[in-house]
């Protein structure tokens, strides 16, 4: 849910940085990379903010209310498992932002910010429908062995993996060694996806057409204009 | 200084860029013209760094050109654009910050050049709510008040009147004055006539004539003449020396000479019949010039 209200709200932006016809001026004055990692560090700040808030409000809460809530989540939960989740989440948000600002490069016109969250939900939709079969009790002891490729498979696709490893952990299904595998094989993944979204993003933002058709059927506007 | 050297750019077979060379100089203005599609845009985007030439190179101080040059830079693109809701305070003092200026200095700059400009409205209203040829003004103070190295203006005149075109002219002057390294394209011939001290004429991609203005209207001789008060256009058609000549409505007669010394016989002749208030035998205009090339070149 963190992801899906962040990716729209990166949308947002580079869909104004586009529909201003700022982009030329922007990337010689900003280079793309910059520009890039400037967006993702500001909702990363967002969060922050957001995190603060939720811990200062359950503090007031727990004070007042003589609630241990809080405290006992947090002694209960084991501290290697809190580091993990805080990484997990770094990645997942890195990568459903990158893929979002990949798509949102192509958009012209301010309707079309649908299409660039939309792909960004279907993965992470993915990953809850993938997270109901890892976590069914039959999933381990079945021998359903081409599903069980298959989830694998699709696991190192961030940010699926990135959804489900943190359940799987505090299940105890998967060792920290797997968990950790899977973090790093995801950022050498998100790597190299950022560098190539650098480079779409900075052709996205000198563009003035829109190649996709998917875009296209997005927006009325751009429908007649390019009739 | 900036230097291409020998630069090409091609999209799949499409030649946009072909064979490329020019300097700009300190304190030099260089003109690319050219048709739509010549390849003016795809030329500022490589010097831009946007995308790199094919083959040549872009220097800046005899250093490849690369993207850490571009803060340098300030830029126009053809297409004008700016954060409509934001005031033009809010928003020049952001480019101004993006290129390292402080909020006070930028301020003060910003308001030399809206009156230089003669910018109608205030700092604090909106984008939304100027004229397009304000917002272009708006458009050209960004790229102005960090005093850049390089300015490369894309259709600058276009959507401008007379008056505000003349604005622009002196603001750029102001800034060659400067020592600024201006590179600009446009469509309008008298502009580049007021501001150009070398030119670039692009057809299809390829470089069909470029030099110094003075050199280019040398190179082409004192071929032109116009003729006011001389009636009878028949007798000058069987004149020696006259490649082509038209008259409109009854007004002036233009003439293209084959040679300048060809003047001379025609002067003769026309001031033979008595009094002739225009005789004016000159080097053809830019526009001239450009028309002749695209022919040629066709």
């Amino acid at each position: 849910m963190v992801c899906l209200s962040y990716v729209s709200i990166i949308a947002s932006s580079v869909a104004t940085d586009k529909t201003s016809k700022l982009g030329e001026i922007l990337i010689v004055m900003v280079d793309a990379k910059e520009q890039l990692f400037g967006k993702i560090m500001s909702i990363y700040l967002l969060l922050g903010g957001q995190m603060l808030i939720y811990l200062l409000f359950f503090k007031i809460y727990g004070e007042s209310t003589g609630s241990r809530f809080l405290i006992e989540l947090f002694a209960k939960t084991p501290s290697w498992l809190l580091v993990y989740v805080v990484l997990d989440t770094i990645v997942a948000i890195f990568i459903s932002l990158i893929w979002t600002t990949e798509f949102a490069s192509y958009i012209n016109d301010e309707s079309q910010i649908p299409a660039a969250i939309i792909p960004v939900m279907l993965l992470i939709g993915t990953g809850a429908v993938v997270a109901i079969f890892f976590n069914s009790p039959v999933y381990f002891s079945s021998g359903i062995s081409t599903m069980r490729v298959y989830i694998n498979v699709i696991l190192v696709v961030p940010p699926i993996g990135s959804l489900l490893f943190p359940t799987l952990l505090a299940e105890k299904s998967v060792t920290y060694w797997e968990a950790l595998l899977n973090l790093v094989l995801e950022l050498l993944i998100t790597t190299a996806i950022f560098r190539k979204s650098v480079k779409q993003y900075r052709e996205g933002m000198l563009s003035k057409k829109i190649g996709s058709p998917m875009f296209r059927a997005f927006s009325m506007n751009s429908r007649e204009k390019y009739k | 200084m900036l230097e291409l050297n020998s630069v090409r750019k091609r999209f799949k077979r499409f030649a946009a860029v072909e064979n490329l060379s020019f300097k700009v100089k300190e304190g030099e203005i260089v003109s690319l013209i050219g048709q739509n599609g010549a390849g003016k845009s795809t030329t500022f985007h490589m010097i831009l760094d946007f995308f790199q030439p094919d083959k040549g190179q872009i220097l800046w101080d005899s250093q490849v050109m690369d993207w850490r040059f571009r803060r340098k830079i300030g830029y126009m693109p053809e297409e004008r654009g700016l954060y409509q809701k934001e005031s033009i305070k809010e928003q020049l003092i952001f480019f101004a910050a993006l290129h390292g200026m402080k909020k006070r200095e930028a301020e003060k700059i910003l308001m030399y050049w809206m009156e230089k400009l003669n910018v109608v409205g205030k700092p604090s209203d909106k984008v939304e709510s100027l004229s397009k040829g304000n917002a272009q003004k708006i458009q050209l103070i960004a790229c102005l008040m960090f005093s850049p190295k390089l300015l490369i203006l894309d259709e600058p005149f276009s959507g401008l009147d007379p008056v505000n075109a003349d604005l622009l002219i002196e603001a750029i002057l102001e800034a060659k004055a400067r020592g600024t390294m201006i590179i600009f394209s446009t469509h309008n011939m008298v502009n580049v006539e007021k501001l150009a001290d070398y030119i670039i004429m692009l057809s299809h991609g390829e470089t069909v004539l470029q030099g110094y203005v003075d050199d280019v209207y040398k190179e082409f001789g004192r071929l032109s003449v116009e003729v006011e008060g001389y009636s009878d256009i028949s007798k000058l058609k069987t004149l020696p020396g006259i490649e082509r000549l038209n008259q409109d409505n009854n007004g002036p007669i233009h003439i293209r000479l084959q040679s300048e010394s060809d003047g001379k016989l025609l002067f003769n002749k026309v001031t033979s019949e008595g009094y002739l208030p225009v005789f004016n035998q000159h080097y053809p205009s830019l526009e001239e010039i450009f028309k002749y090339e695209v022919e040629v070149n066709r």
